[in-house]
């Protein structure tokens, strides 16, 4: 039988701090309300931004715990899929980009102005335009509700019925979403957040995203997951013990060096090549104190993250691991801010300067609060619905009584 | 007694000499070892198994190959034969990483490989354990768990019963 419990603590809290980020979220992006309707985009974007990622590294944690069916998975399995249940309220929320591009607003690109003076943008206007932009977004999005719907209802069935044959159907399943989604959130991420830029392009940034969406819904996960150990939560108390925690920081560590080798490779590249349409992403972020902000964000993304991890003492300390899973789930704030923040400034339109940045600055974080309450209600509403701690999986199960033996 | 080495037990899965050595481990051995063809996940915590300095040794040598590399690389590109190569400055550090890298694996990589077989003891010549019957099959389908004579524990017929009746599928005294 599946593990039904009261719901935990933590989970409890998040509940309650839902309606608080809604209500903070309202009232910062009302005071916002002085930088237009430019502003109000460009908040909602960078909140967008953030939590598609974590909805994005749910749904590929998911599918990798569907294919690998591993341990470590199965406390975190029924938060993945929570994460992922979020997909169709992260596309009705990017309905506010289709609109952007209609209106002339947020992308260089959608802007007639701009584009009839640049003979870059008139080349790419065959991709970047607003139909065709609005028909990709609402496919993909689709595409992505459609697979979480798909794989989230063939775990129900496997809990109701212990289908062996099921889950191994699941896996395949799951193994070709995985190759899709990749391609897939790569034209998302090209098509939604590369494109803020006026001219930058990597062929790469969706790989850094992807993994980027990874590490940190790795991070929110393992800390949810290890505070219910901490707080004694059945079934964590007993499930989560040091050899599931030093599972979980070998998974972050590595996934702390891919995201670092993956934007050492697009830097390198970059760098060498030193073209003015590639170079200009690294020329923005480098000039003045956003200089200051780069050396900050390597040290907080990568190299504490990296130095605490790979300490095995660490891994076996719940509460430590917690608090660099907490760490790495709250860099990608700053993350995605330094990613997107400049690349408002990369083309002059509407209040894209510098003091338009900063009177932005309560909108963002607005978006991200309003976006995020509204996030983690429907986290913590799926969470509610489904056991903590699915028994489905007979393989999983199989692999549990391997390691317990 | 004093020409035994310990009492060594057969088993045919790594859950068996994982359940054995869980239990040894709550009846109070400590001198004990495991032999198996492939990692058992969980054995080096049930051996109680913690020697920090390998870890640190492969760490610091990392490191001073991260220093090495990048090092020699300043040296050549600024002080000892500067060139320039496409206009970039020639204190160019971007440049330096992927050396400063491969450097930081090789050395951490050697110091890891000698490290293992210094800290091993190895090479070594003879080694009691391979006088266990079948113990050449340690690598590859059986796997053993040795419980010492120096650990205080330690019955000659109380041991040898314990790992009987905890799955083992033979168990052979081991002289020295």
């Amino acid at each position: 039988m599946a593990e039904k419990t009261q719901m935990p603590r933590i989970l409890r809290r998040i509940e309650i701090l839902s309606p608080i980020l809604i209500i903070l979220g309202i009232f910062l992006l009302i005071v916002n309300g002085g930088s237009g309707i430019g502003g109000f985009y460009r908040a909602w974007t960078f909140g967008w931004v953030f939590w598609m990622s974590i909805t994005f590294g749910c749904f590929g944690m998911m599918l990798i715990c569907y294919m690998v069916r591993a341990r470590w998975c199965r406390p975190l399995i029924s938060q993945f899929e929570a994460g992922s249940s979020t997909m169709l309220f992260m596309g009705i929320t990017a309905i506010p980009f289709a609109i952007a591009a209609y209106t002339h607003h947020l992308y260089p690109w959608a802007h007639p102005t701009v584009v009839a003076k640049d003979q870059i943008l008139q080349y790419r206007s065959i991709w970047f335009n607003p139909n065709w932009f609005l028909i990709r977004t609402f496919m993909e999005f689709t595409i992505f509700s459609t697979m979480v719907f798909l794989l989230i209802r063939s775990s129900k069935i496997i809990e109701i019925t212990r289908s062996t044959q099921e889950a191994s159907q699941r896996s395949f399943n799951a193994a070709i979403c995985f190759v899709f989604s990749i391609l897939l959130i790569t034209v998302a991420v090209t098509d939604l957040i590369m494109s803020l830029d006026r001219h930058w392009y990597s062929t790469i940034y969706g790989f850094i995203f992807t993994i980027t969406a990874g590490l940190s819904s790795m991070g929110l996960c393992v800390a949810i997951a290890l505070q219910m150990r901490l707080d004694g939560d059945a079934p964590y108390d007993t499930l989560v013990d040091k050899l599931m925690t030093r599972d979980w920081g070998n998974l972050l560590l590595v996934f702390t060096m891919v995201w670092a080798y993956f934007n050492l490779c697009q830097y390198i590249i970059q760098w060498s090549g030193n073209l003015p349409e590639e170079v200009s992403y690294y020329v923005a972020r480098n000039a003045g104190l956003l200089a200051f902000v780069t050396v900050f964000f390597v040290i907080i993304r990568f190299f504490i993250p990296f130095l605490l991890l790979i300490s095995s003492r660490l891994k076996r300390v719940p509460r430590m691991l917690r608090n660099t899973a907490l760490l790495i789930f709250f860099a990608q704030i700053l993350d995605q801010a330094w990613n997107i923040i400049p690349m408002f400034h990369s083309w002059s339109g509407p209040g894209s300067g510098l003091r338009a940045q900063l009177q932005s600055f309560p909108g963002y974080f607005g978006s991200l609060f309003l976006i995020g309450g509204i996030w983690t209600f429907l986290f913590i509403r799926s969470m509610k619905q489904n056991a903590l701690v699915p028994n489905e999986d007979p393989q999983i199960l199989e692999a549990l009584n391997h390691a317990h033996s | 007694m004093s020409s035994l080495y310990g009492i060594v037990a057969e088993f045919t899965t790594a859950e068996d000499l994982l359940y054995a050595a869980e239990a040894a481990r709550e009846a109070g051995y400590r001198k004990m070892d495991a032999y198996s063809p492939f990692p058992v996940h969980g054995i080096s915590e049930v051996l109680d198994f913690d020697d920090a300095r390998l870890p640190w040794l492969v760490f610091i040598m990392g490191a001073a190959g991260c220093a090495t590399g990048f090092v020699l690389q300043v040296w050549t590109a600024v002080f000892n034969y500067p060139w320039n190569i496409g206009g970039k400055p020639l204190f160019s550090w971007p440049d330096f990483i992927p050396i400063a890298y491969e450097s930081t694996i090789l050395f951490a990589a050697f110091t890891a490989g000698l490290g293992m077989l210094l800290l091993n003891g190895l090479p070594r010549f003879y080694h009691p354990i391979f006088n266990t019957p079948r113990f050449e099959r340690a690598t590859s389908d059986l796997f053993f768990l040795c419980i010492e004579v120096r650990d205080a524990k330690f019955d000659r017929e109380e041991t040898a019963h314990f790992l009987h009746t905890h799955g083992a599928h033979i168990v052979s005294e081991v002289e020295k």
